[in-house]
């Protein structure tokens, strides 16, 4: 247990060292965003009074660091000023739809991956495995911009998708499972592309997992023993090659998150993506650092849930010992 | 070193692309710039193999197209004005390597007939040309930024393994750091906090330096690894018992260690690499107009009408197909021998 | 060879006192030291064959690194021909050090796989700075000092066997001219007839330059030859000092250094 801690300590260290790294961003950008904040006429001198006050703005950047820091405390991540807002409840409701969008495709792609990357670890020659291999590698040579064009495309000529948003007009005023089932239909095209991006790079890990697994001393030991192969796939092999699959975790959490900004924003779904892209061309500079902050939690809070996932399932964790 | 027969064919051909791509130029038969009001989002010249009477050349010949019928955007050929394709024929100057003048292109044909294998876009420049000056920008950022981050991440890789310490502990921390971050987040908050609308010049070294510089923590966590293992083979220690200095075991001993995995990176970095550019260009963060990037040229999709109805734009996206696959297949090549060598 | 033979017996090594602790644990976890090293006494003299014998983890390697100067001892001193090692420094140092060579057990490991055999041998007199045609023939000469002809300065070491690398592993560290030269375990994983050939090209050259040798082996069979002394070496200390081979009887020699052990 004290293991789990350490590694939440440590990832707790790591957002605040991301925190600051935005912020020494910021102090790199050539220009004053400040500047710009108090030409622009939509901002009332009260709010520009406030925001002085709240968050030293005329202050040096350690000052601004420790505002910022005080204005997390109280739950606001900072002041929105193309919105006119607190950070904080922007990008809440923006978090929970890109999370909507990443954690299905995670799931999803998960699901689809994993026997997929048994069967061919399994049976390494035929067709099924080099047809496998063919598709995998177009996938893969694909880029997530043209198969998100494509994917739209697709939905305007066929009707059969809407192209792209996350509701339709209709739907606001219709019932509560109508509205469920609009979300949903909307969710499925930038879900087929971020699984269709993602799998590729999954299959080819857990495949590989699963043929060192396959390959190691215990399971050719546990073959000529003549135990059977459904039980040699799932009760040996499969948790031999968790331990790097569930390492992968973190790092294709990661990718995942970059692909759904890409295709959020050309699919028009309204998550994190297009809020930082709108962001950083209006120069809306804690916004733009909340966004990345909620980024990095993700990331961070995702790659802890693995280590927590690998302690459970590996007991070399659990019993590591040094002598 | 050895690479292997497969990988090496396959460096051959990625070789043979950048070096077609430095000749832009010359492949493309006119500028990547060159409006012509006349030709908006013209269809793909055909080419005719066989002319009005009849006969089959080998030389096919292309027709000018003109805006005859009152519904905008359809063309008609003109059948009058139908000439053959030359090859290295004369045409607009331009300039090689940024230093030398020549004129001299592929292939093109008399004006006032236009050639245009991917037709035009929204201001009639050809969507050909525009691809080939494209490839420059897109495939060299990638490769370009990838040696950025294998030299920082070399370096840094090399230094934190063999010191150990506290350098050890601080590079460690940065990389914990910098992996954190989903990257595309984080190449937006870069780019986000640097002047958005500059030159493509400046735009192009910046976007190489920006991406180059956030991608170093795989390569070095990577390298470190090698040479943490590296240092405490035997004939480091024998050589360090012959009174070798520091920088002699690392040049000599250990940075040959690091040859494979740095191959077997630049190979896996570079497609995304250009990934990155080709996404920045395509948000309008990347490199802008006039510039052709292939980024830039996609984005022009978003439109409705271009995405239904003028599928020769959709070119750059699917160019990008082919060049991932030879780097995929130089990848796995490489990561195969990297398994078995030494 | 036995010890009455050398006329002009005076000590090139000594060592006294040496000790040595590695530290076990991170930083905010309890440590506790392993002693490899304990006050470790030894004595060598010029131009004879001292046997270092115990089992896995007794210590000897890390012996090996110390002499050498790989790794610093916590206490102790190294006299080296006649001088103190640890009041040395920088070029001093490193002069003195390079009399001193160690071969390893794994010559695999001791030979970097991508350099052939001559700049494999010649590599410590690049390090020294010395000029390239000068050192490929003293390279060249001292192969076919082992045993090795010069034909074969461009093969690599995979393709050499495993009593050959050793061979190469010699003429390496011939080439300072050392008056000291560390065996670790050098007989180990080579087949008897090898074993045989290595030993007297070792005993060869030992006569030749006026060698002398710290043979270290955990097998007393690979040593006894010849050894002219034999030192035990049991969890970082020496038992029963300098004696000779005859003297020793392994299995035994196990118990009574366990029961001293235990016994204080």
């Amino acid at each position: 247990m004290r293991y789990l801690g350490l590694r939440f300590l440590q990832s707790c260290l790591l957002l605040m060292g991301v925190s600051v790294l935005s912020f020494l961003f910021v102090e790199a950008a050539p220009g004053n965003f400040l500047d710009e904040v108090r030409l622009n006429p939509q901002i009332s001198s009260q709010t520009l009074a406030r925001l002085r006050e709240q968050y030293g703005m005329d202050q040096p950047l350690a000052a601004r660091y420790v505002h910022w820091l005080h204005s997390v405390a109280r739950g606001e991540l900072g002041f929105s000023f193309a919105y006119n807002s607190p950070v904080a409840p922007l990008l809440l409701s923006r978090a929970r739809i890109t999370l909507l969008l990443t954690g299905s495709a995670m799931l999803i792609s998960w699901l689809i991956a994993l026997p997929w990357g048994i069967v061919t670890a399994e049976k390494r020659t035929g067709w099924f495995d080099s047809g496998s291999s063919f598709v995998t590698a177009l996938l893969l040579a694909t880029p997530d911009v043209t198969l998100a064009l494509g994917l739209l495309l697709f939905a305007i000529r066929t009707n059969r998708l809407p192209a792209g948003g996350m509701m339709s007009l209709a739907a606001e005023n219709q019932s509560q499972w109508l509205q469920i089932k609009d979300i949903a239909i909307h969710l499925l095209g930038p879900l087929l592309v971020l699984v269709l991006v993602s799998l590729p790079t999954l299959v080819r890990h857990i495949r590989a997992a699963m043929i060192d697994a396959l390959e190691s001393p215990c399971v050719r030991a546990a073959r000529a023993h003549g135990i059977a192969r459904s039980r040699i796939l799932l009760r040996h092999a499969l948790p031999m090659a968790s331990n790097p699959l569930i390492s992968l975790f973190g790092l294709y959490l990661g990718s995942l998150l970059s692909a759904s900004l890409l295709v959020e924003v050309v699919m028009s779904w309204p998550g994190l993506g297009p809020f930082l892209l709108e962001a950083i061309l209006a120069r809306d500079v804690y916004v733009i650092i909340g966004t990345v902050m909620f980024a990095s939690l993700f990331l961070v809070g995702g790659m802890l849930l693995g280590d927590v996932f690998l302690f459970i399932a590996d007991p070399r964790i659990r019993t590591e010992r040094l002598a | 070193m050895r690479v292997g027969k497969k990988a090496t064919t396959l460096l051959l051909l990625v070789a043979a692309l950048h070096i077609s791509a430095l000749f832009a130029g010359f492949i493309a038969p006119y500028d990547f710039a060159k409006q012509d009001r006349d030709l908006i989002y013209a269809a793909p010249s055909r080419l005719h193999f066989v002319d009005s009477t009849g006969r089959w050349h080998w030389r096919p010949s292309v027709c000018l197209l003109a805006d005859h019928s009152e519904i905008f955007g359809r063309y008609e050929e003109d059948p009058q004005k139908c000439l053959p394709v030359k090859l290295l024929v004369r045409g607009s100057p331009y300039k090689v390597f940024g230093m030398f003048s020549s004129s001299r292109h592929l292939f093109g044909v008399e004006p006032p007939t236009k050639i245009a294998l991917l037709g035009s876009d929204g201001y009639g420049r050809d969507v050909f040309s525009r691809l080939v000056y494209g490839s420059q920008l897109s495939l060299f950022s990638g490769l370009l930024a990838m040696a950025l981050s294998l030299l920082f991440g070399a370096l840094l890789g090399i230094a934190a393994g063999y010191y150990g310490g506290w350098l050890d502990a601080l590079v460690m921390r940065c990389l914990d750091l910098f992996l954190a971050l989903p990257w595309l987040y984080l190449l937006f908050a870069i780019r986000a906090f640097l002047p958005l609308h500059i030159s493509p010049g400046r735009v192009f070294v910046l976007l190489i330096a920006v991406i180059g510089l956030v991608g170093w923590a795989r390569p070095a966590r990577l390298i470190r690894g090698v040479v943490l293992s590296g240092k405490e083979r035997g004939y480091v220690l024998a050589a360090r018992g012959f009174g070798a200095s520091n920088f002699y075991l690392m040049r000599r001993h250990l940075l040959p260690q690091t040859y494979s995995v740095l191959l077997t990176q630049a190979a896996l970095l570079i497609p995304q690499y250009i990934l990155a550019e080709v996404t920045l260009s395509f948000l309008g963060l990347g490199v802008g107009e006039p510039a052709p990037s292939w980024g830039n040229m996609l984005s022009t999709i978003q439109q409705y009408d271009v995405m239904i109805s003028y599928w020769w734009m959709w070119a750059p996206g699917f160019v990008l197909i082919p060049v991932f696959f030879i780097y995929q297949l130089l990848g796995s090549a490489l990561q195969a021998r990297a398994d078995y060598s030494v | 060879m036995p010890l009455a033979d050398k006329s002009a017996a005076w000590p090139v090594l000594e060592v006294r006192g040496l000790c040595k602790a590695h530290t076990q644990g991170r930083w905010w976890q309890r440590q506790f030291q392993v002693r490899a090293l304990d006050n470790i006494d030894l004595t060598l003299n010029v131009g004879s064959t001292l046997a270092l014998v115990g089992e896995s983890g007794a210590g000897k390697s890390t012996l090996a690194m110390c002499l050498v100067g790989l790794l610093e001892p916590d206490a102790g001193e190294i006299v080296f021909d006649g001088r103190r090692l640890g009041e040395l420094r920088g070029e001093e140092r490193a002069t003195l050090c390079r009399k001193i060579q160690l071969i390893f057990q794994d010559s695999a490991g001791a030979l970097n796989p991508r350099m052939s055999a001559a700049e494999i041998v010649e590599e410590p007199l690049v390090i020294a700075g010395e000029e390239s045609r000068l050192r490929r023939q003293r390279a060249l000469r001292a192969m076919e000092q082992v045993g090795l002809p010069s034909a074969w300065s461009n093969r690599r070491p995979h393709e050499l066997s495993g009593g050959q690398r050793q061979r190469l592993a010699i003429a390496r560290a011939l080439l300072l001219e050392p008056k000291l030269v560390i065996l670790d375990e050098v007989l180990a994983g080579l087949d008897l007839s090898i074993q045989g050939q290595i030993s007297n090209l070792l005993l060869d050259l030992q006569s030749e330059h006026n060698l002398s040798y710290l043979c270290i082996s955990h097998d007393l069979a690979h040593v006894g030859q010849f050894a002219d002394e034999v030192a035990v070496i049991h969890q970082g200390k020496i038992t029963g000092g300098n004696r000779a081979p005859q003297a020793i009887d392994q299995p035994r020699e196990r118990v009574f250094s366990a029961r001293a052990g235990a016994g204080g």
